[in-house]
């Protein structure tokens, strides 16, 4: 539906010049949750705002059901945003906010008026339409913004880092509510954030930036399974980073020295002698030795409990860090404490090739 | 050892030195005031309280012509040189950056830079030469050398509130399909209002005050209230000056109280 073709962005001329956005190419589908997630000043913002006409690319094209809108000023888009600090207008009330859009289309007033009391609704708020919105609590605002942004009836709604403002019970609340906005509205959402555990819970698919440029874009749970580098590995969730060499491959299993782990077999179409390392999480490698399982020792610098599991710092005889997580529970046994000398090992399943040395 | 911030009000002498300069500020105006409301004819001698002197200003048909020719002139000057002043504002702190955009701030503000009485010489040799050349000897030189020095002054306040003003939500109208003259007419002018008044007030009294400049440039029998003013100094102070000044007072500080609190209402509404 959406379809963003060599989108680049540089400021400045010559050898000043910054680039923003490296040929950036992807596709949106209908009614798809899509989220742009990367550090600040990854050019997740910069990406957005060129979609919705705030800034012109400097080369590309934007594809919107087969029609090219970069040239079109933003007024003239199909897409509305959600503001990062909302930008709602401090001189009119809640209704007016929310009917500017309807009005500025040319709409006539009772439709107008139905739809307003719609978006009301839908955002809860139908008992503040007359309320002043400097009047009004972070979270309502974010409701107005929303409902101002939904009302024309986007074919793509931006949402630059709305929940950002919010503290943490809230978001979680407002993160469950815009995912059921997105599937009952059916439109469109690209969502910006920095937050990988907002990244997560809410999308279809998450397109991992950084530096202007897309690392991968997958659903949330193969971004974790099947991270494509060690950038969106160490981004999202947290992770070993073991060093690694291929030694042989055939067939799209590779032969791996893990150094003083020893061998594995793991599955990865990476060619012999790339650059490469073993990425594992630390939920995955287990306590004790398992037959078959490449093992080794170490001894637990740290022990953090956080809950549901406890989180081992582990440093192994040969000197490398190791983080491990254990889950808490009552038919589970002792979790190892500090000090205490245990043994790990890992399963080969576990075990994911990302391209990039270990540090 | 106390680590506490610097603060000026710790300062030895502080109280005795802010005291002296409130004095040399005030004094002399609450002086004016007061003798304004004398009944008898000379300053520094008290003879009771009178309005004898508002009477007598208001009853003077040179004082009430000057008086008009002021408002006129400020009027007109301040509303040409705040539609000027928000175009100025506008075009250096919205839209893309152009180059030459400090070049025009400077110029846009040279009448703060550039000496009164400078700016007031060279005005009355070009005025001369068209009065000469064209015989037209009205207001419209008054009105024109106020716009000229009383832009800056509207300006300042305008792009105070404009550089306050969240650029997103001229962004956010122009999501919400308004075009840039719906976006300006909806969302721009009416945050900036509170600003394009405070602007025009600034610029309403800062005319009105005006004497070097006038003084230059008016035509021979025009008058405005200062010009007029000073005219009456020559000959002796007479005590109806007193009354005006007064007045010229009273509408200052109303003018400023109101341009205060509306710069205030605008922020938090």
């Amino acid at each position: 539906m959406i379809d963003l073709h060599q989108i680049r962005k540089t400021y400045g001329v010559g050898a000043l010049a910054v680039t923003a956005l490296h040929d950036v190419n992807f596709s949106i589908a209908e009614n798809e949750f899509f989220t742009l997630l990367g550090p600040s000043g990854c050019g997740k913002t910069t990406l957005l705002r060129v979609i919705a006409g705030f800034e012109a690319p400097s080369g590309g094209a934007i594809l919107l059901d087969g029609r090219d809108i970069a040239p079109l000023p933003p007024n003239k888009r199909p897409v509305n945003t959600v503001f990062q600090n909302y930008a709602l207008f401090p001189h009119m009330t809640v209704a007016q906010n929310i009917a500017f859009g309807l009005e500025c289309l040319g709409k006539p007033c009772a439709e107008v008026r139905d739809t307003v009391e719609r978006m009301l609704d839908l955002v809860q708020m139908a008992h503040l339409a007359a309320r002043r919105v400097s009047a009004l609590s972070g979270g309502q605002q974010q409701r107005v913004a929303l409902a101002r942004a939904l009302a024309p009836g986007p074919r793509i709604l931006l949402l630059d880092e709305p929940l950002s403002a919010l503290d943490m019970k809230l978001r979680k609340d407002m993160q469950l509510e815009l995912k059921r906005l997105q599937k009952n509205t059916g439109i469109t959402f690209i969502f910006v954030t920095h937050d990988q555990e907002e990244a997560m819970a809410m999308s279809d698919r998450i397109a991992v930036m950084s530096n202007g440029r897309v690392h991968q874009i997958a659903a949330p749970r193969d971004l974790y399974d099947r991270p494509a580098d060690r950038f969106v590995g160490s981004f999202i969730g947290e992770s070993n980073f073991l060093p690694a060499q291929i030694t042989a491959q055939s067939g799209g299993v590779a032969q791996v020295d893990l150094g003083p782990i020893g061998q594995a077999q793991v599955a990865s179409d990476l060619p012999q002698g790339a650059a490469v390392s073993a990425l594992i999480r630390p939920e995955h490698i287990q306590l004790g030795t398992a037959p078959g399982l490449p093992a080794l020792s170490g001894r637990v610098e740290t022990a953090v409990f956080l809950g549901t599991d406890t989180q081992l710092h582990v440093v192994t005889d040969q000197g490398l860090p190791i983080m491990v997580r254990v889950q808490n529970g009552i038919d589970l046994g002792p979790v190892p404490a500090q000090g205490e000398r245990i043994t790990l090992s890992l399963p080969p399943a576990a075990i994911r090739l990302v391209t990039g040395a270990a540090a | 050892m106390r680590n506490r911030p610097f603060d000026v009000r710790h300062v030895p002498g502080f109280a005795a030195i802010a005291i002296a300069g409130f004095i040399v500020l005030y004094v002399p105006m609450l002086v004016l005031s007061a003798y304004s409301f004398n009944s008898g004819d000379t300053i520094g001698q008290w003879e009771g309280f009178s309005l004898r002197w508002y009477f007598a200003a208001f009853q003077n048909d040179d004082i009430q012509r000057a008086a008009l020719l002021s408002v006129w002139v400020a009027t007109i000057a301040g509303v040409i040189a705040t539609a000027s002043a928000t175009a100025a504002a506008l075009a250096t702190s919205r839209g893309a950056g152009f180059r030459g955009q400090t070049l025009v701030m400077v110029v846009v503000n040279q009448p703060l830079m550039v000496p009164e009485i400078v700016m007031a010489v060279a005005l009355l040799i070009l005025f001369a030469g068209i009065k000469v050349a064209t015989g037209y000897t009205g207001g419209a030189y008054l009105i024109a050398a106020h716009t000229a020095f009383c832009i800056p002054f509207a300006y300042m306040p305008i792009r105070a509130r404009l550089d306050s003003m969240d650029h997103n939500l001229e962004n956010a109208a122009a999501d919400l399909y308004a075009g840039p003259w719906t976006a300006f007419r909806r969302v721009t002018l009416p945050l900036l209002w509170p600003g394009i008044l405070a602007g025009f007030m600034l610029a309403f009294v800062i005319s009105l005050d005006d004497v070097v400049i006038s003084e230059f440039v008016k035509s021979a029998g025009q008058e405005t209230l200062p010009t007029y003013m000073l005219g009456q100094l020559r000959r002796g102070v007479s005590a109806d000056v007193y009354a005006v000044s007064t007045l010229l007072l009273a509408i200052s500080i109303a003018i400023v109280a109101v341009f205060f609190t509306i710069n205030k209402s605008g922020r938090t509404g």
